[in-house]
């Protein structure tokens, strides 16, 4: 396999493999769950765990992607971040499919987060580096502070804890999971 | 075929003051010894001239190739200043890795990787994680993997930082070896040991070119009083003073 280097440097096997194994399980298992947590505009809040179990597969996605060669793949023959690109759709696609296999609306709900988070992670990384694992994370945490309706018709900004029928949570989805592939393919990440 | 820089200013980011202003260098043949106080512009001027970054202005060409043009990385093969090790790859499959970045097949990439590790003295560490080498050791890979493509041109950044006397008498043999074949410009504060094997030299000063040319030219800048083995720093001591570097 040609890109079997790539792959052992992405360390795609352990770290990806990984991360979609622990989000989907939490998903499957507690992500119709709901928790009392504290708002900053409503005093306690329920929140729905399927905005929280994306968390690990985007850490892990993070981690994956900057286990790379600075300076060297940016200047290198092959499309690395093609590979890049294929590498986090694929990884979200997989547990879109199996959304539709399962027909279970909170493992559809919480692929949707995880295209959402993926998507916002990929966008800030040109710019803060590794550092972008953290926006999903401040995205959550926003959600949980600034919300002032519980799901299932939580305000419309909020995306994550919205039901997977939700039609403008799954374009707000797309849009920025495209817009975050969109940099990994074209950005580069060595301007520092 | 020439590396050429026309006129190239760089900023990190578009609001930031230039890093590099105006710089139009062209690359000789043979070993170019890159010089110049911390800042001043020598890893960008790198960055540059491998393609890793775009210059704001200007051009960056090789004879007819652009370094926005793919073809252009095949021939520039590139060290950067700190080698990144990568734990799940071993030496071999990490020069290997690069090897096969810059295009080349698979089964091309992993013969090549032992040779460019055998040409550092690394070859019997092939199958050990990068992780587990020592910075020294990580280098000689960094250089390995540099060369396993065969470029013509040959951008080093601070290559022998962190090597021990002997690995630095391997690498300077490695480069005398490839000087023949190759242009090869290296960024080094390594003066004394590097300079005067060099063929030819450049000074940075404040993102401008303070001095290019034969290391000849560059040695004469010495005062006469001093002694053979301290020309070069002598020399680089008397161009810091006059261009206040």
């Amino acid at each position: 396999m040609s890109m079997w280097w790539w792959m052992k440097a992405r360390r795609t096997h352990s770290v990806v493999l990984s991360g979609l194994a622990i989000s989907l399980l939490l998903s499957l298992t507690i992500g119709s769950e709901e928790v009392e947590l504290p708002s900053l505009v409503s005093g306690m809040q329920q929140a729905v765990l399927t905005m929280f179990v994306p968390i690990p597969l985007v850490a892990a996605l993070m981690v994956s992607l900057e286990s790379r060669l600075p300076g060297i793949e940016a200047s290198s023959v092959r499309r690395v971040g093609g590979w890049d690109a294929l590498l986090v759709s694929a990884t979200v696609g997989f547990w879109f499919a199996l959304a539709a296999v399962s027909g279970s609306g909170v493992v559809a709900a919480s692929a949707r987060n995880a295209a959402f988070l993926a998507g916002l992670m990929l966008l800030a990384r040109p710019w803060v580096g590794e550092a972008a694992v953290m926006v999903p994370v401040a995205w959550t945490m926003v959600v949980v502070a600034f919300n002032r309706r519980p799901a299932p018709d939580p305000e419309p900004w909020t995306i994550l804890p919205e039901p997977a029928s939700a039609p403008h949570a799954a374009l707000a989805a797309a849009v920025l999971f495209g817009i975050g592939i969109s940099s990994v393919m074209f950005i580069s990440k060595d301007k520092s | 075929m020439t590396l050429e820089l026309t006129e190239c200013t760089y900023s990190y980011r578009r609001w930031r003051p230039a890093v590099l202003q105006d710089l139009s260098y062209s690359l000789p043949s043979g070993l170019t010894i890159l010089l110049g106080p911390n800042g001043a512009g020598k890893t960008t001027m790198l960055k540059l001239a491998a393609g890793v970054v775009q210059p704001n202005n200007g051009e960056v060409k090789l004879d007819s190739l652009t370094s926005r043009d793919r073809r252009f990385r095949q021939h520039v093969a590139w060290m950067p200043q700190s080698v990144v090790a990568m734990p799940s790859l071993s030496s071999r499959e990490y020069v290997a890795y690069v090897g096969w970045l810059k295009g080349m097949s698979r089964q091309a990439a992993w013969e090549k990787a032992a040779q460019a590790l055998t040409r550092v003295e690394m070859l019997e560490h092939e199958d050990v994680k990068t992780s587990r080498l020592s910075g020294g050791q990580l280098r000689r890979v960094g250089v390995a993997a540099a060369l396993v493509h065969e470029a013509e041109i040959l951008l080093l950044d601070e290559p022998t930082a962190g090597m021990d006397p002997r690995q630095r008498r391997v690498f300077r043999d490695v480069l005398k070896e490839l000087s023949g074949e190759v242009g090869i410009l290296m960024s080094t504060h390594d003066v004394a040991d590097l300079a005067e094997e060099s063929d030819h030299v450049a000074v940075m000063q404040a993102g401008r070119l303070a001095f290019a040319g034969s290391t000849a030219d560059f040695l004469a800048h010495a005062p006469a009083e001093v002694a053979p083995g301290r020309m070069a720093e002598a020399a680089y001591t008397a161009l810091s003073e006059s261009y206040a570097l």
